[in-house]
C-alpha cells in the first residue's frame, strides 16, 4: 500500500467522520483509527507496524504556519496543481520572487475547469509547497508568502 | 459567411439571462480571453461573446483549437453563480449536458449518429470529437467571482478544410450528417439549453445534472484510462459522483476518483 492510497483511506475516514476504517487488498490490509491527538495509523498484525507522523497527514501543516510570520495560500478546491498556463509556457512564479496583489501564482484544474489562483496580498514567495502536475486537496497549502 | 450571420441573433434569443448582453465579434484571439477580460471589468451574469473566427482558439493546458471563419461556433458565456469555488467544476459538466442535448436535438433526424459526452465535457459524434468546453474561473476567497464557459462546436466544417493535425480525431455535424446548420439558430438553441440547465442547477443542485450526464455519456461500464496526477489509472467507469469526479473501479475492486485531465476508452 503506497502513501497515496494511505492518504485516500485517511480522507475517506475524515470525510465520513468515521472512528475506524479497515481496507483489505490482495497483498495488504490497513486499519486507520481516528484518535484525539490526530490520525493514528496502524498496519494489520504480521506486518511491520507503520506510524505515520501526524504532520504528514494534512491540516497540522497549516496550523504550524499560522504561528509563523509567513502567510499561506491554500487551494480553494480539489484538483491538479500547475505552475504555468501550458506545458511550454514560462512558470507563473519562482521561489524568492516578489509578487503583487492579484498576480497569478498557479492554476488548479478540476474537471477541465481552470482556476487561476492569485496572490491575495503583496509579498515574497518563500516556498512553493506542491510539485507541478500533482493533485491537491481542498484547503491544502500551496504557497508560503512573506508579506513584509 | 461573416458576422452578418449573427446580426439577428440578439432579437431571436428566447432567454432571459444567457445572452441578455451579447457581443458579436468578427475575429478575436479567443472568446474566452475576451470574456475573461470583460468579466474582470465587471461584465454581468449571462454576458455572451460570440465570434466568427478565433486567431488563438485554445483548449485545455494551452492546446490549440482550430477556429476557421464562417463554419463553426465559438462562444463564451460569463456566469456569476453564488456558489463556493469547490462546486464550480460541476458547471463544466452542466455545460456538457446542455451542449450534448443541443447537438442531439439537431441530429434527432439522423438515428444512426451517436452523440456522447466524453468525461468531463467533450462532445463526440461517432467516437470523434466535434465540440469542446474550456471553463475558466476567478474565485474570490472561497467563493466564485465569475466563471467563463468557452464552447467550440464544429458545425459546418468540411473534411477537406480540416486542419491536418486533427483529421481522424475530429469531426463536425456536417461531416457526420451531410447537412448544413444555421450557426445563429444553433447558438440560439444552445443558449436556451444552457440557461435552462443553469437555472435548474441553481434550484435543484447537481443531482439532475449528474443523472443527465451519466445518461448522455454512455461511459458507465466502459473500460477507461484516465490521467491521475502524473500517472494513469485504468478501470471500469462507474459514472460521475456527486461532485462531478469520474469514478473508476480498478481490478482489485478499489474505486478511484478522477478529477483532472482526460479520460479515454480502451
Amino acid at each position: 500500500m503506497d502513501v497515496k492510497k494511505l492518504k485516500q483511506v485517511i480522507k475517506l475516514l475524515k470525510d465520513n467522520g468515521l472512528e475506524e476504517i479497515e481496507v483489505e487488498e490482495k497483498d495488504s490490509r490497513i486499519r486507520v483509527k481516528s484518535a484525539i491527538a490526530g490520525t493514528a495509523v496502524a498496519l494489520a498484525p504480521a506486518q511491520v507496524p507503520l506510524e505515520v507522523p501526524v504532520a504528514d497527514a494534512e491540516p497540522s501543516a497549516t496550523e504550524k504556519k499560522a504561528e509563523s510570520k509567513y502567510k499561506v495560500i491554500n487551494s480553494p478546491m480539489v484538483g491538479t496543481f500547475y505552475r504555468s498556463p501550458s506545458p511550454e509556457a514560462d512558470l507563473y512564479i519562482e521561489e524568492g520572487q516578489v509578487v503583487k496583489k492579484g498576480q497569478t501564482l498557479c492554476i488548479v484544474e478540476a474537471m477541465k475547469l481552470m482556476n487561476e489562483i492569485e496572490a491575495e496580498f503583496k509579498g515574497k514567495i518563500v516556498s512553493i509547497l506542491v510539485e507541478n502536475g500533482q493533485p491537491v486537496e481542498y484547503g491544502e497549502p500551496l504557497f508560503e508568502i512573506d508579506p513584509t | 459567411m461573416n458576422t452578418d450571420d449573427y446580426s439577428c441573433l440578439k432579437a431571436k434569443l428566447q432567454t432571459s439571462l444567457v445572452g441578455r448582453e451579447l457581443m458579436v465579434y468578427e475575429r478575436v484571439l479567443s472568446t474566452n480571453k475576451t470574456a475573461y477580460d470583460l468579466a474582470l471589468s465587471g461584465a454581468e451574469d449571462g454576458t455572451v461573446i460570440i465570434a466568427d473566427s478565433q486567431s488563438g482558439g485554445r483548449g485545455r493546458r494551452g492546446r490549440s483549437w482550430s477556429s476557421p471563419a464562417g463554419v463553426n461556433l465559438y462562444t463564451s458565456i460569463i456566469l456569476r453563480p453564488d456558489i463556493p469555488s469547490l462546486m464550480a467544476p460541476q458547471l463544466t459538466l452542466m455545460s456538457a449536458v446542455a451542449l450534448a442535448e443541443t447537438v442531439a436535438l439537431l441530429l434527432s433526424g439522423f438515428v444512426d449518429i451517436k452523440v456522447a459526452i466524453k468525461w468531463p465535457n467533450d462532445i463526440f459524434l461517432q467516437d470523434k470529437k466535434c465540440a469542446g468546453i474550456l471553463t475558466e474561473m476567478k474565485s474570490a476567497g472561497r467563493d466564485v467571482e465569475f466563471v467563463v464557459i468557452g464552447i467550440g462546436l464544429n458545425l459546418n466544417l468540411r473534411k477537406e478544410s480540416m486542419d491536418t493535425s486533427i483529421t481522424g480525431l475530429a469531426s463536425s455535424l456536417y461531416i457526420e450528417s451531410g447537412h448544413e446548420f444555421s450557426r445563429s439558430e444553433v447558438a440560439q438553441s444552445l443558449y436556451s439549453a444552457i440557461e435552462n440547465w443553469y437555472k435548474r442547477y441553481l434550484d435543484e443542485g447537481f443531482s439532475p445534472v449528474r443523472e443527465a450526464w451519466n445518461r448522455l455519456s454512455g461511459i458507465q461500464g466502459r473500460h477507461v484510462r484516465a490521467a491521475s496526477g502524473n500517472g494513469y489509472e485504468t478501470g471500469i467507469a462507474l459514472g460521475v459522483d456527486e461532485e462531478g469526479a469520474l469514478l473508476l473501479e480498478g481490478d482489485a475492486g478499489t474505486v478511484v476518483r478522477i478529477t483532472a485531465g482526460d479520460a479515454i476508452f480502451i
